[in-house]
């Protein structure tokens, strides 16, 4: 599913210090990874390497069927859409209703015929609880519910791959548990999630697999168990 | 829906959104194309005059008076066959001195002065589409190099007026066509660019999501298009607003004609979209350079 190999970041505006350096990891299909580490431990570079926001300085990313050194400026496009991605302020726009929000994911990739959408849309907002909220604007709901919205639009693809960075940054730590648990769901459905996070609670209860940055490099890779497990 | 109805609602939607600065481009986008159109109509009358004018112009070939018929018939065989030349019409001595009768309404000039004093003539007209001054004045100098030809007359001093005042028309044309469009390229960049940065967030979301280049730009593009448009069909209706208003001034004054219209207006579209994709591409790559929302 993702292969870094010897992948370096080096922001240049930032006095050429290395966010990351010389890593190397294999994530397989079907783990639930958490990315731990103090701010600026490099966890939300690691991820915008995945998806290409950011191009690494050395080394190369093998994702979702992509590779960094080969990959088309054309191609980027694809390779997003086959990672969903959430984030810890949402990101969704905001003068759309939340159906509108996941439908425009589906318009902006060539589907356009109403029905498709209407049951595309329906079916990812009952997936994760929002549906009776589909008409609200996001500013109309709370914090939990607009990451909700924010999960379902990631997954409206179906996408292999699940990126969150700092999914419950924003959110009491109820609210927490009921995105971990609905991110974990997914995992259980097949879904490779990566989750970079503080909360070392929630990676001790969901992860399959823990990675633990530390200015840069991986300071501890621990596997807790075998993927798509429960652990209660 | 198909992909374009998509595209016309969501530059339907960034217009809306920013309805002051939209208004204020099809303002300045009207402005600058009415003073276009403006000077279309003054050079398409100066254009029809000249072209009535052009229909006078014309060689007079005066030939030797003691030329016999045969070399006058071998002359005008050969100055027909002449690429410069539309129609030749032979004008013998004796039908010069009966139309000169008429003008003068005399009679029998001829046995008044004892003979008929006019040689034979070829009156030549010049294919419109070389009957420039220079084209002219080498064709007169040609054929008067030809035994049997006197002298050749074509007016070269209104020939030549004629063609600087049409030369002054296209070059005024080409240079306000040209700022015309600066204008228009400037007026938009900055109505578009100032909806991308309004929309930048929107941009940088729909990047992740995995939106393509080309499904990005192609709403601010539309958005550009339709700006320009609009402001053409404004420039146009103020135009005949004023050409009617001032039909008692000038009875004689002709309005674009169709064919004028549709082009002023495609040519206008093609420099909306034009300018709208480079100023889009500028704006995006700009705001991407610059990181923020848009990083990548």
């Amino acid at each position: 599913m993702i292969t870094f190999e010897k992948v370096g970041k080096r922001y240049s505006e930032a006095g050429d210090l290395w966010a990351l350096e010389d890593l190397s990891f294999h994530i397989e299909s079907g783990e639930m990874v958490f990315l731990l580490g103090e701010s600026g431990a490099g966890k939300s570079t690691l991820l915008k390497l995945i998806t290409l926001e950011e191009r690494p300085s050395k080394g190369k990313v093998h994702a979702v069927g992509f590779d960094s050194e080969t990959i088309t400026r054309a191609q980027v496009p694809f390779l997003r859409r086959r990672c969903g991605m959430v984030f810890q302020d949402f990101r969704l726009i905001k003068d759309k209703t939340i159906f509108e929000n996941v439908a425009f994911c589906l318009r902006m990739t060539g589907t356009l015929e109403r029905q498709v959408i209407t049951r595309a849309v329906s079916r990812v907002l009952r997936s994760v609880g929002i549906y009776g909220k589909r008409n609200a604007f996001p500013h109309q709901l709370s914090g939990g519910e607009q990451q909700r919205a924010a999960i379902g639009r990631a997954l409206i693809h179906e996408p292999p791959l699940l990126l969150a960075d700092e999914p419950t940054g924003n959110l009491d730590q109820a609210t927490g548990t009921e995105i971990m648990t609905l991110l974990e769901q997914f995992h259980v459905a097949g879904t490779t999630v990566i989750v970079a996070t503080h909360n070392m609670e929630f990676a001790r209860r969901f992860a399959t697999r823990m990675i633990t940055l530390h200015q840069g490099q991986i300071a501890e890779d621990l596997f807790l168990r075998p993927h798509g497990t429960e652990i209660y | 829906m198909n992909t374009f109805t998509f595209f016309m609602q969501e530059a339907n939607s960034s217009l809306r959104r920013n309805l002051s600065a939209s208004f204020a481009a099809v303002t300045a986008i009207a402005a600058v194309l009415f003073l276009l159109s403006l000077l279309m109509v003054v050079s398409h009358n100066i254009l029809v005059l000249a072209e009535r004018l052009g229909e006078r112009k014309g060689l007079s070939v005066f030939l030797d008076p003691d030329l016999p018929a045969e070399r006058v018939s071998e002359l005008e065989h050969h100055f027909s066959s002449f690429p410069e030349v539309r129609a030749l019409q032979v004008v013998s001595r004796a039908d010069a001195l009966r139309e000169i009768e008429e003008d003068l309404g005399l009679e029998n000039i001829a046995e008044a002065i004892g003979e008929n004093p006019l040689p034979d003539a070829l009156l030549i007209l010049p294919d419109p589409d070389l009957d420039d001054a220079a084209t002219l004045a080498r064709l007169a100098g040609e054929i008067e190099a030809y035994e049997g030809v006197e002298d050749v007359l074509y007016g070269e001093r209104w020939v030549e007026a004629l063609d600087r005042g049409l030369t002054m028309v296209q070059r005024a044309n080409a240079i306000t066509g040209f700022l015309a469009v600066l204008a228009i390229v400037l007026v938009l960049g900055n109505t578009l660019r100032l909806i991308v940065l309004m929309r930048e967030e929107t941009l940088a979301i729909m990047k992740m999501m995995g939106a393509t280049d080309a499904f990005i730009r192609s709403p601010f593009v539309l958005a550009g298009v339709m700006l320009c448009l609009t402001g053409a069909v404004l420039a146009l209706l103020m135009l005949y607003a004023g050409y009617v208003a001032s039909g008692y001034l000038f009875p004689g004054l002709r309005f674009l004609p169709t064919i004028s219209l549709v082009t002023f207006v495609l040519g206008v579209g093609v420099v909306g979209v034009a300018g709208s994709l480079l100023t889009v591409e500028v704006s995006i790559r700009q705001l991407e350079r610059q990181g923020g929302h848009l990083e990548t």
